[in-house]
């Protein structure tokens, strides 16, 4: 393996080999190569559909985890209706049946002239680059936030070791308890995604610890997504259970009483779960691919390429909104990127002009333990505003809630699962 | 690029690949879906029997919530694209 053989070049030093060899190059080229930053939805789906595409490119997928885990469905595994081990996978199958070379490193920097990623184990450097880094979490507007709030207040909003925090902090609260959860400011990863958990959090309050109540303080002036699905299923599921606040954002946390605070109210409370503000992560700021106070990385999403180094692929969460047109932060829509910017790099190495984007979102929600609301739309691009567009029609959200939806919704993981990974 | 959007839509009907390709986000890739999954497989099927599926999710004759909504979102070119291109796949099962 390639990675034994730079090991031998760096030679005994093993000191060394926990440094990061910055002006090493490692994983030389033998032809047409596109490079793949970050292996979440978008990253696993561009590098597997370039190569399903044209299998003389080659790719390298960089990701510094060696297992997967999946975000959506996450809410499953804190609400104890699914296990960690369900919604955890291997990277192995896109190497063994699709050649995607992997590289289990750090991402320290992006050089998007050279076209090369710099890694804690080396330079890679390739023809294209897509970079899918997901989102990064912004305390910064939170007064007391440190590293007991951080132990105390996991987020779980990226999937793994907090999702199970939070799920085992779930276990331990007494009868008559109390869960307080904030909610960040809309852009956030997964528009439905902290009223599942709420929705979740509140079966589980309802029917393992009696009088436990969960209280919601929602930066936003409403629910964000399925917003009449869930004050439905909350008011009739849950009466009494779940008290929300819109319009209430996190200003303050105290570690060591469990105390979050708004302007107007403070909540103590045995668990709470922070989910904070986000933005695209630094990497691609350092890299020069977010302009100087923006949050998110702007792209023509033709092929979801940089505004600001159109040779530079950017997909997933990372992505700005106003500039992609009105599509949610959703892992299916990660997964519909994918596809389009591998048809354009794939396009462009061959010096051939890329088709034009076609995306389909669907989003599953659970609202209880069995049942659930789904949400999605078709996307094509238009011209004139170099947005994607709503099909006409194709929009739309659940008229109501079924145990329907809540079956199809784990089917959905497992077929998006193998689409990304298999 | 510079093309009005229904000359881009005309000019790319035909490419089955890429309208099909996010379809795989429920029905697996190339239409085929993990062992015993409640989303069906839509690799070698009759392209005829697509079409018609899919122009019935859009007219609500076929009830679904979901495939109205994306049936929805394709003109009838895109739906023959669709269906001829699911039609061509091996039906042979993912792991």
């Amino acid at each position: 393996m390639t990675l034994t053989r730079r090991h031998m070049l760096v030679g005994g030093a093993a000191l060394l080999s926990a440094l990061p060899v910055r002006a090493e190059r490692i994983l030389p080229a033998t032809g047409p190569r596109v490079v793949v930053v970050g292996g979440g939805w978008g990253g696993l789906t561009a590098a597997k559909y370039i190569r399903l595409l044209d299998p003389g490119i080659e790719v390298v997928l960089i990701e510094r985890r060696t297992q997967f885990h999946s975000c959506p469905v996450s809410n499953w595994v804190i609400g104890h209706l699914r296990t960690i081990d369900d919604i955890t996978h291997a990277y192995d199958a896109l190497a063994k049946r699709h050649g995607v070379r992997l590289l289990h490193a750090e991402v320290e920097a992006v050089d998007v002239d050279a076209g090369a990623v710099v890694t804690s184990d080396g330079v890679v450097a390739g023809d294209r680059l897509v970079l899918s880094p997901g989102v990064a979490f912004d305390y910064a507007g939170i007064a007391g936030w440190d590293a007991a709030a951080a132990t105390r207040f996991p987020a779980a909003w990226s999937p793994g070791p907090e999702t199970a925090v939070l799920r085992a902090q779930l276990a331990e609260i007494p009868d008559g308890g109390r869960v307080a959860l904030s909610i960040p400011p809309s852009p956030y990863r997964c528009p439905p995604g902290p009223y599942e958990r709420i929705s979740l959090i509140a079966a589980y309050l309802k029917q393992h610890r009696p009088g436990a109540t969960i209280t919601v303080l929602d930066a936003n002036q409403k629910i964000v997504s399925k917003g009449k699905i869930f004050k439905a299923a909350w008011d009739e599921l849950y009466p009494g259970i779940i008290d929300y606040r819109p319009d209430s954002p996190l200003v303050q946390v105290d570690a060591a009483t469990g105390t979050l605070s708004t302007d107007f109210d403070d909540v103590t409370a045995d668990v709470a779960n922070v989910i904070p503000p986000q933005r695209t992560p630094a990497l691609l700021r350092d890299a020069g691919l977010v302009p100087d106070g923006a949050t998110w990385a702007p792209v023509d999403p033709y092929g979801f390429t940089s505004t600001l180094a159109p040779h530079v692929h950017i997909i997933g969460d990372a992505t700005d909104q106003t500039t992609v047109g009105k599509v949610p932060k959703s892992g299916f829509i990660a997964n519909s990127m994918g596809k389009v910017a591998a048809r354009a790099a794939v396009a462009a190495l061959s010096g051939r002009e890329a088709p034009p984007p076609s995306l389909i979102n669907t989003c599953y929600s659970l609202v209880s333990q069995d049942e659930g609301a789904s949400v999605g739309a078709v996307y094509s691009y238009d011209p004139e505003t170099k947005r994607l567009q709503v099909r006409p029609g194709s929009s739309g959200v659940s008229s109501q809630r079924s145990a329907a939806v809540a079956l199809q919704a784990w089917d959905w993981a497992r077929a998006i699962w193998q689409d990304m990974l298999g | 690029m510079c093309l009005p959007g229904s000359a881009v839509a005309a000019d790319h009907a035909g490419d089955g690949a890429r309208l099909a390709a996010p379809c795989a986000g429920c029905h697996g890739t190339a239409g085929r879906p993990p062992a015993d999954s409640v989303m069906p497989g839509l690799a070698g099927r009759d392209a005829a029997e697509l079409t018609g599926l899919l122009e019935a999710y859009r007219s609500g004759e076929r009830a679904s919530e979901e495939m109205g909504r994306i049936a929805r979102g394709y003109n009838d070119a895109e739906i023959a694209a669709l269906s001829a291109w699911f039609a061509a796949q091996s039906p042979r099962s993912e792991p």
